[in-house]
């Protein structure tokens, strides 16, 4: 099944031309892309984990079926506290940078959290805007070492046949599950932003770092406003 | 008497060629497979050719930007999606043989006989792969190349690459590229401009089938480069597991852990580090699907 799922849009052959190469971008993007789950995620998973994976994936069904009512900027208020209450977010933005955490001021780490929550909320409002008929399965969910829980789903597109799969990883905080990196095709989320990040912060710095996360979350926001989405 | 000592002198090119040829191979695989090549990975830098790579990387991008992107838009809009599926699916079913013999160098000889009907019957019943029956009937559609299989048997991945207009790619997945073509019907068609035509086509609608997908990395990526490597090398880690890399590859202890200690005493929030031995005797649930 996941066989088929990691090509949904790979119909070609694996030769590595330009284009089959962009196809190594899918798996992140369609994290956030326009994609919906009608299917209940509690009904299948019961423990507290797969319901905050719920709650998450029912407000983005909500939100994808009033999208193109919301607009953009609905579905960002929308959705902030719902990413906020179902992902780590401080959490996630210090794993990002790495070890630079430790040499920022307590004025720069309260900004790049503060920067980085708005990035993560403007991709989400930006991705997720129509239905188009797709739904999560879930598959497993695995406790392993120090405390973390990976929940596994399998996203369908509507004809049932051809899917991603998507593995959570969560753990508890105060007492509650929080998400705290989302792979999609093998593809993690926070891997690979620590690795632009701490890229970015060692070759050109903080500043930098911080102006283009705003410049991407900007012309994210000016982007719909101009095509009225 | 000058004829022959022509003829002689490039016999003897030609061999010298295809011992220098066989040689470097020789070569190639023996790094490869020890493993040489990724020590400089292994030793901290897992780029190491990112200086050669990055302005190659900006290139290929700006190119995209300037020649396929615009044209890719007009091919979208003038073609319904329901021919660019067509369109897929032959460039797909022709990609077929490769992966035949990809799943029987790594042993999987069920999955090979099922894409060999999944080829059968789309070439054939399918119009040539226009329409995909093959998975209409359950035969489901599988991806292996050379690159996977090398990585099955051992070698090395090798550092990572950017070439000119193809993109990324590892020294372990380059001769696959090669290899590859081989396999592909298209390499025997005799006719150059026809060859050209259909690999042009098949470039574009791939292309076209990622539209949005570029777009998002637009979006996205803060370092451009990084974020297509990161997202590459994940990714073929990912289809070498055939879509099942172990869940304690997820979890490495320097991405989630490596920080802790600097939120000791500003938080004192988390759980998971507290409770790890008691956690970590917790038995993996079974699948609920």
């Amino acid at each position: 099944m996941h066989k088929s799922s990691e090509n949904l849009n790979d119909r070609s052959n694996h030769d590595h031309d330009l284009s089959t190469l962009l196809l190594v971008f899918l798996p992140v993007i369609c994290l956030f892309s326009s994609i919906l789950f009608d299917t209940p995620l509690h009904a299948q998973s019961k423990t507290d984990p797969g319901a905050v994976v719920d709650e998450l994936q029912s407000t983005l069904i909500e939100v994808m079926k009033e999208g193109p009512e919301l607009l953009y900027s609905g579905r960002y208020e929308r959705l902030e506290p719902i990413i906020n209450n179902t992902h780590q977010i401080p959490y996630i933005a210090r794993l990002t940078v790495s070890k630079y955490w430790k040499e920022m001021s307590d004025d720069d780490k309260d900004l790049f959290q503060s920067t980085f929550s708005k990035m993560v909320v403007s991709n989400y409002a930006s991705r997720f805007q129509k239905y188009k008929g797709e739904y999560f399965k879930f598959v497993s969910e695995d406790f392993m070492k120090r405390g973390m829980v990976i929940l596994v789903f399998d996203l369908y597109w509507a004809n049932g046949i051809d899917s991603i799969r998507f593995n959570y990883i969560l753990r508890q905080f105060d007492g509650k599950w929080k998400i705290v990196n989302i792979i999609v095709k093998g593809v993690s989320d926070l891997a690979l932003k620590r690795a632009e990040f701490t890229s970015v912060i060692e070759n050109e710095g903080l500043e930098k770092l911080l102006e283009r996360i705003t410049n991407n979350t900007d012309e994210i926001r000016l982007k719909h406003k101009e095509q009225g989405t | 008497m000058q004829k022959e000592s022509n003829h002689v002198y490039a016999e003897d090119l030609r061999h010298h060629f295809r011992t220098c040829f066989h040689s470097l191979l020789l070569i190639y695989f023996l790094v490869l497979f020890s493993g040489c090549v990724t020590t400089a990975q292994t030793n901290g830098n897992r780029d190491p050719l990112e200086k050669i790579n990055r302005p190659i990387h900006n290139l290929n991008h700006a190119l995209d930007t300037a020649f396929l992107s615009p044209v890719v838009k007009v091919y979208v809009k003038v073609l319904p999606k329901l021919i660019r599926s067509g369109v897929s699916n032959v460039s797909s079913n022709l990609g077929e043989p490769n992966v035949i013999i990809n799943n029987i160098l790594q042993g999987k000889l069920n999955i090979a006989m099922n894409d060999a009907v999944r080829f059968i019957v789309n070439s054939t019943i399918g119009l040539g792969g226009i329409f995909d029956l093959g998975t209409q009937m359950g035969l489901e559609k599988h991806h292996e190349d050379y690159g996977q299989t090398f990585a099955l048997w051992g070698f090395g991945e090798g550092p990572y690459l950017v070439l000119p207009l193809t993109g990324p790619t590892t020294l372990r997945d380059i001769p696959g590229s090669f290899l590859s073509s081989f396999t592909n019907p298209i390499f025997y068609i005799n006719d150059d401009a026809i060859r050209f035509a259909i690999g042009s086509l098949g470039t574009l609608n791939t292309r076209a089938n990622n539209i949005d997908n570029v777009k998002n990395v637009d979006e996205s990526a803060v370092d451009r480069y990084i974020f297509v490597r990161e997202a590459f090398r994940n990714n073929r880690t990912f289809n070498i597991y055939d879509g099942n890399p172990p869940l304690e590859s997820m979890l490495e202890d320097d991405l989630y852990f490596d920080d802790d200690e600097s939120f000791e005493g500003e938080e004192g929030e988390m759980e998971g580090k507290a409770e790890d031995d008691k956690t970590s005797e917790t038995p993996t649930h079974d699948s609920e699907e």
